[in-house]
């Protein structure tokens, strides 16, 4: 009798023992799901920093040898919030400086992002989102991450680190933007297009209703805003058949700009050097004749190919031809004179944006990288040809090669560590630069600089 | 497979999906989905889970499951998607969270 009322109690104990872990595991998942939603900010963190020796012959500049060693940081704060699958946003702050740079030399801060080594202040980088509209689009705004593209990711061994071609921009640049993902229709391929539109607004920041001269001589013409197009198409193939390549990435860029003219300023620039034989000390007012300095075009081609043949090659190569239609006149006054043939009010021509008349250019990008399994050994080629688009404006890099015309040679080996999270790469690079773009302009130059550096990249 | 088993293999699944919050493993599958389009999904998150402890390694039960169920995929094209996957986390291309 008792083994029957046992047997027939088992199951009842069971049922009841597996229901107490079903709450248990409930409340577990709970808490997970309470711990997933309510997560909507990551936070991440990068360090990118440089310690190397430069030497500079300056030959046909100073004639003063430079040879000194050099260590750099540039520390990058990210963030990224989902509010759900269909809405995210980016943002990152950055500081670059050279170290201790603020030690006496008071190195001042500024608001101009073509200077992105401004000290330890830190400064937008990206600040935008990515509004996916349908299955097919996505509506981004805001300052976008158009630095550091490719191939700038190769040297550091990740992926693809920003959108636009290292060729054609490297400028953090704010815009809204239409990413249109085709159907795949290509086996094994993903094919996209891309419009982005880039304002810039030179009105009065405190009273955007009143705009502003853009020249204090003329105050009834007021500054105009820059506006820029750019149409990109990206295709991206991964195929099957390892026997020609892992990975094929093309990249098709061409971006039509209206450059509105500069609000006239004040600063130091060496307009008379080369008349002086010596460092022009002169103080200059620049103003322009005209609220459009320049239109400029560039069309960038982009082709990346991973284990090239099933070897561990990777190869990169970039063109980019940009052609220049400079309008406003530049002109520089005289207002602190320091040398006695240049007195106060003295007027001297500064020529036009890139060059005087209508110009083209030319910028070439070419790369290899042979992979270990936790390195690689990689060079890379630049060469310029006549006036191109100034890009390098945001390098973090220890020298923005992007305003150098000329020839780099660069020679690179790195190391990964830690699932690849942290990488030291030590290298050598050459250039032999015969135009470097100034405030405005290429000048003549002859310098052959040489960097041996090692640095270290790490995120979290 | 008894009860127990069925609500573990659901907690990993959402803690999986807590963890892909973080990386973008949408990307990781659908990379990998471009060259084997059998691929299981559960597979697929537990291979990407992995990476998240070693990126370097296929070694892992799951990445070598993955890798014999299709001839397409390589150890290398693995650890290239999963890198990807981690850098479109900080929005490194306009719209590439598509």
């Amino acid at each position: 009798m008792k083994k029957y009322i046992i047997l027939t109690l088992i199951p009842f104990m069971a049922q009841a023992n597996i229901e107490k872990r079903l709450l248990e595991l409930d409340d577990r998942l709970t808490d997970i799901e309470i711990s997933n939603s309510t997560k909507k900010v990551n936070v991440g963190m990068e360090m990118h920093m440089f310690a190397g020796h430069i030497s500079n012959d300056n030959a046909n500049n100073t004639g003063v040898k430079y040879s000194e060693q050099n260590f750099k940081n540039n520390l990058r704060l990210k963030f990224s919030g989902r509010l759900n699958q269909d809405f995210q946003a980016y943002a990152s702050l950055q500081a670059s400086y050279f170290f201790n740079s603020q030690v006496q030399t008071r190195q001042s801060e500024t608001d101009d992002m073509t200077e992105p080594t401004k000290g330890s202040k830190p400064y937008v980088r990206t600040a935008y989102f990515d509004w996916k509209l349908n299955k097919y689009t996505v509506f981004s705004a805001g300052r976008l991450p158009t630095t550091s593209g490719p191939p700038d990711h190769i040297k550091h061994g990740r992926a693809r680190l920003g959108t636009y071609p290292l060729a054609s921009f490297n400028l953090p640049l704010d815009g809204l933007s239409l990413t249109f993902k085709t159907p795949r229709f290509i086996p094994h391929s993903e094919l996209s297009f891309r419009t982005i539109y880039i304002h810039g607004g030179l009105s009065d920041s405190q009273q955007p209703h009143k705009g502003t001269p853009f020249n204090s001589t003329t105050p009834t013409k007021l500054a105009r805003g820059h506006d820029g197009f750019t149409q990109m198409v990206e295709l991206e193939n991964r195929t099957p058949n390892k026997s020609f390549y892992d990975s094929l990435l093309f990249i098709g860029q061409f971006s039509y700009l209206k450059m509105s003219s500069f609000k006239d300023f004040t600063r130091n620039d060496q307009l008379l050097a080369q008349t002086l034989g010596t460092v022009d000390n002169n103080i200059y007012r620049f103003t322009t004749d005209d609220n459009r300095l320049a239109n400029l075009q560039l069309a960038t081609a982009y082709l990346e190919v991973q284990k090239l043949l099933g070897t561990n090659f990777d190869i990169f190569l970039s063109y980019m031809r940009s052609w220049n239609k400079p309008v406003a006149n530049i002109k520089a006054t005289v207002i602190s004179s320091a040398h006695a043939g240049s007195p106060v009010g003295t007027e001297i021509d500064a020529g036009k944006f890139i060059s005087n008349g209508d110009t083209q250019g030319t910028r070439t990008l070419f790369g290899l990288r042979y992979n270990f399994k936790s390195s690689f050994i990689g060079a890379d080629y630049w060469k310029t040809s006549s006036f191109p688009a100034p890009n390098d404006l945001y390098s973090d890099d220890f020298i923005p090669l992007g305003l150098i015309a000329g020839e780099v040679y660069h020679l690179y080996y790195t190391h990964m560590f830690y699932n690849n999270d942290l990488s030291i790469r030590v290298g050598y690079q050459k250039i032999n630069d015969e135009k470097v773009f100034g405030t405005f302009s290429y000048s003549d130059s002859n310098q052959k600089i040489r960097t041996i550096y090692t640095a270290l990249f790490v995120t979290y | 497979m008894n009860k127990d088993n069925l609500l573990k293999k659901i907690i990993l699944t959402v803690m999986i999906t807590g963890v892909v919050q973080a990386g973008d493993y949408r990307y990781f599958a659908q990379v990998i989905g471009q060259q084997c389009q059998r691929s299981k999904q559960l597979l697929l998150k537990k291979t990407y889970l992995g990476f998240l402890r070693n990126s370097q390694s296929c070694e892992g039960s799951f990445a070598k499951q993955l890798l014999n169920s299709c001839k397409a995929l390589t150890c290398d094209s693995l650890i290239s998607a999963f890198d990807e996957s981690k850098s479109k986390e900080s929005g490194t291309v306009i719209g590439g969270s598509l």
